[in-house]
Order: structure tokens, then C-alpha cells, then sequence
């Protein structure tokens, strides 16, 4: 196998040659290492590059499976983090200026749950300042660039995370999402990226944006990883009140039961209006597989679905200034310009408004519990377009924004994965999102898998990155 | 439906001394029309709402069947 070849293998199949010792963790953390120095130069993936902690990792992960005491399937595999979790002893800057010197002497407790599953730590990933963006490009750590064409953005804000799994500079990341930035970048750089339920991750010692709407979630280049990285993660934590009780299943045991008899839903309206042409295709086409593979594809209705951006915008803009007003009044030239301005609107919008925003989240909630009864899973395109341009604006407004399809789920606290479907004309990766129950990732997870088996786009590698 | 719901910048520049935040005029001019179409948003959105509509609780409930 090429250093390319173990590069793009999957973290499950790395994981498998871990264990039966074919090949060494040291080499394959000292192989990324070499990577992450030649190729992120052009491409910005990240913050911080922590070698020293990585070569450590992998270390004690062989002297540990020479021993016998082999920690479970990603025991020796390099990862990344969104630089927003806290790492004891290395700097987390939240991809901002004012958090530039930060080393947290606490370790984020899904960073935590990532080390007790024996895995080694790559680097700390670029992303949105502060995660408040859909870009990831970053005033001041650098445009992180999409491998697929480094003069388009990689989305955000777990961009970084995105842009180094796409380019085989790490086999598996966390990320965060409140409004789409996990599947976000899943879409535009042709990978997988799970946002599960609300309170199935621990989000304490991950730097907050909108407490209300905040997820953790695992970033991948198949299903099977990302169900494996969920499995190390999720789960009840006494520091994280909004964390849920749900018993975590072996989201890996159903992945290839298939989808025949699950029923698919579709909900037509919003979802599919103003597509790209190839985005509308490639979509359409994975639907009519999902069928063809045995699922009941049936309509679902979401009566107050329009009314989901505006709820979101609502709850993200308040909550991200009450997080920032000490900085907002004590260092506000320390932000990038575009954070800064998204940060003062928060300012302006009444409580009594806040609070209708949380009422319409319920109601969703509610309508999309209601479409859940009637479907297993939900299916729509993740992104109504393809990567942007760095530098291209990006629209707050409902009819516009580009994460319209993915706040709805955000808003419900659902479950909701992004997997690859196909690319446009320009060899642009587009994105498949996949929703379902709450506390039921494990369908969603089945249904993508079913879908992803039968394809092999997320097998296909960006240009220049061998 | 979009409902329009005016601000002036005067009274942005107000709200912003009560925070204590610093927007000059020309910033608080940048953000208006984004402020004016979130207000007019929430506007049309509230009316819709059923007098039993209450915020989530804390954690997603299990799926209901």
C-alpha cells in the first residue's frame, strides 16, 4: 500500500492493520506528519500541527498493543480537532485573534472520550472565527482552501476539518455544527460528516456559539468511521446538563442491514427550490437508488417550514453576542469584520422576539417529529450549490443562505448526515443530507451506508494531493 | 412573507451606548438593513404562533410514535 493509499484508507481498515500489528502507529502518525508539512502550506487546514503530542500518542498506542491491551478499533489513529475543543496544554483559539495565546489546562470532555479510545492527536484544524460563519475563511489564520479547487472555500465552520480529511491529512475529526458546519463542509469537500442529537455529544470544554443549538459531532471519509468516532464520543455527561441520558447503542452493529422497507421521506417543499441544475440531478438520482435498493420513498409535509431560517437566525444572532459581549465591548477591533458586524445584529433583536424564535423551534420540532412517523429518515440535498468562491458573499437571508436546507434539523435538535452523491460539471463534490429521530442516529447511519455502498464516490480523491 | 419593521440608525447608536458597545455611525449604518429584515421577519413570524406554543425544553424529547 502507497503512503497515498494509507493515507486515504479508511480509520476503520487503519484501525484493523493497527491492531493486528501490520503496520505501526508511530509510522503512520510520522507518515501524516510528513503529509501535513508538504501539502497544508496550500491549503490551511491548520492552527496548530502537534507533532510532538501525535508522535506520543502513537507510542504509547504501539508499546499498548504490543502488550495486549488494545483499546477498541481506532486505537492508533490520527485525528484532528476543530480548534475550538479544549486541549490541555495546547493553545485553542477558536480560529480568533483574541483566543490566539489561549492554552486551555482543561481538556474538552469528547477530546477526552477520543483519548481513552487510544487515538493520536494530528492537530488542532482551522475553522470560522469563533465558528460563526459558513466559509472558514479565516481573517486570521488564512483562507483554508478546498483540495477539490483551492479557489473555493471548504464551507465552515469545521472547514479545516473538512479540507484535511478531503486531502488524507488526517483519517477522522471532530467538529461542531449549529447551523450546518459539520455537513456544510461534508458537502463541498466530499466527505461525511454527522450532526447526531441534541445532548448525544458532551459540548463541555468546546468554545459555545449558540448553547441553544450547539452540537458536536464526527467528521469521516465513510459511514463506518463516522459511526465508530460516534460510538468513542457520545453519551451522558455530568459536566454538560443539556446532555441526554439515551443509552448508546453499537451504532456500527446495523450499518449494512440496507434500507429494504425503510421508508424515505421527502418533503418537497423549500427543499429542492433553487437548486443547481447538477445539485437537483444528483440528488434526484440518489432517491430513485434509495428505491431502487428497496426503500419506500413517500412525501412528507412540513407546514411551517419557511418559518425555520428565520427562527434560527433569531436564536444564533442573540445567543453568539450574549457569548461575546465582554469581547464586544472590551476588544471588538480584535474580530474579523464580517463576525463582528453578524455579532453587533445580535444586539438589536428583542427578547420578546427571542423568545417567539424558541417557540417556532418547538413547533418545528414538533411537524418534523410528525413527518418522522411517516418516513424513518428524511432526504434532501445538504447545500443548494457547490462550493463557493473564497471571497464570495454569503446571505443571511432565508431564501438565500446556503445552509437553508440544514437549520431545520438544527432548530429540532435532530439527527442529520451529509455523505457524497455525485459532482457537478466543475468535478465539485455535492452533498447528500440524511435525517432522522431523535436519539436514532443509528438508521440515519444505516440508510447512508446502504446509499454510500452502492456508489463510489467517496472513494474518488481531489487533484494533486498523492 | 416579509413585514418591514424600520430602525433608524439613531436608535441603533442609542441601544449600542446602553451596552456599552462601540458602533459609530457608519457601522451601525453597515448592519441596518440586515437588522431591519431579521425585525421584519420576526415580525410576520410571530402572528403564527398558536397561544400554546411554549419554547423546547432543555433536552430533545425521545421521538414520539
Amino acid at each position: 500500500m502507497s503512503g497515498a493509499d494509507l493515507a486515504f484508507s479508511s480509520a476503520a481498515e487503519l484501525g484493523r492493520r493497527i491492531a493486528h500489528r501490520q503496520i505501526s502507529p508511530v509510522e503512520v502518525a510520522q507518515g501524516q506528519l510528513e503529509r501535513i508539512a508538504r501539502l497544508d502550506p496550500g491549503l490551511r487546514s491548520h492552527i496548530t500541527v502537534t507533532a510532538e503530542r501525535a508522535l506520543a500518542d502513537a507510542g504509547r498506542a504501539e508499546a499498548e498493543i504490543a502488550s495486549g491491551r488494545w483499546l477498541g478499533p481506532l486505537h492508533g489513529v490520527p485525528l484532528g480537532l476543530k480548534d475550538l475543543f479544549d486541549t490541555a496544554g495546547i493553545r485553542t483559539t477558536a480560529g480568533s485573534r483574541i483566543l490566539a495565546d489561549h492554552v486551555p489546562a482543561r481538556e474538552a470532555v469528547a477530546s477526552k472520550r477520543l483519548a481513552a479510545a487510544g487515538t493520536v492527536l494530528l492537530g488542532k484544524h482551522n475553522m470560522h472565527e469563533f465558528a460563526y460563519g459558513t466559509t472558514s475563511t479565516n481573517p486570521h489564520y488564512g483562507a483554508c482552501c478546498n483540495p477539490w479547487d483551492r479557489e473555493r472555500v471548504p464551507g465552515g465552520s469545521s472547514g479545516g476539518s473538512g479540507t484535511a480529511l478531503a486531502a488524507g491529512l488526517c483519517h477522522a475529526a471532530l467538529g461542531s455544527d449549529t447551523g450546518g458546519s459539520i455537513r456544510i463542509p461534508a458537502s463541498v469537500c466530499g466527505i461525511v460528516g454527522l450532526k447526531p442529537t441534541f445532548g448525544r455529544v458532551s459540548r463541555h470544554g468546546v468554545w459555545p456559539l449558540a448553547w441553544s443549538l450547539d452540537h458536536v459531532g464526527p467528521m469521516a471519509r465513510t459511514v463506518a468511521d463516522v459511526a465508530l468516532l460516534l460510538g468513542a464520543v457520545a453519551g451522558a455527561d455530568p459536566e454538560d446538563a443539556w446532555t441526554a441520558g439515551e443509552p448508546v447503542p453499537d451504532f456500527g452493529r446495523d450499518l449494512e442491514a440496507g434500507v429494504q422497507g425503510l421508508r424515505v421521506g421527502v418533503p418537497r417543499r423549500m427543499f429542492f427550490d433553487d437548486l443547481e441544475p447538477a445539485v437537483g440531478a444528483a440528488v434526484e438520482e440518489a432517491i430513485a437508488l434509495l428505491g431502487r435498493l428497496g426503500a419506500r420513498v413517500v412525501a412528507v409535509e412540513i407546514p411551517r417550514i419557511e418559518s425555520a431560517y428565520t427562527a434560527f437566525h433569531a436564536i444564533l444572532a442573540t445567543e453568539a453576542s450574549a457569548v461575546h459581549e465582554p469581547w464586544m465591548r472590551s476588544r471588538p477591533g480584535d474580530y474579523g469584520e464580517l463576525v463582528r458586524q453578524a455579532l453587533e445584529l445580535g444586539y438589536f433583536i428583542p427578547a420578546v422576539d427571542y423568545v417567539h424564535a424558541r417557540r417556532m423551534q418547538a413547533l418545528l420540532r414538533g411537524e418534523l417529529d410528525q413527518a418522522l412517523r411517516h418516513a424513518d429518515v428524511l432526504v434532501t440535498p445538504t447545500l443548494p450549490r457547490t462550493a463557493l468562491r473564497i471571497g464570495e458573499s454569503v446571505s443571511r437571508e432565508p431564501q438565500l443562505a446556503w445552509n437553508r436546507f440544514l437549520v431545520p434539523f438544527s432548530l429540532a435538535g435532530l439527527p442529520a448526515i451529509s455523505l457524497p452523491c455525485g459532482f457537478d460539471g466543475a468535478g465539485l463534490p455535492i452533498g447528500l443530507q440524511l435525517a432522522g429521530r431523535a436519539f436514532d442516529e443509528a438508521t440515519v447511519l444505516r440508510a447512508a451506508r446502504a446509499y454510500e455502498r452502492a456508489n463510489d464516490w467517496h472513494l474518488r480523491r481531489p487533484p494533486g494531493v498523492e | 412573507m416579509t413585514e418591514s419593521r424600520s430602525i433608524t440608525t439613531d436608535l441603533l447608536l442609542q441601544i449600542a451606548r446602553r451596552r456599552s458597545l462601540a458602533l459609530d455611525e457608519r457601522r451601525a449604518g453597515a448592519i441596518r438593513p440586515a437588522v431591519e429584515s431579521l425585525l421584519g421577519r420576526l415580525a410576520a413570524l410571530a402572528p403564527g404562533l398558536p397561544p400554546d406554543a411554549t419554547p423546547p425544553p432543555e433536552r430533545v424529547p425521545p421521538p414520539s410514535r
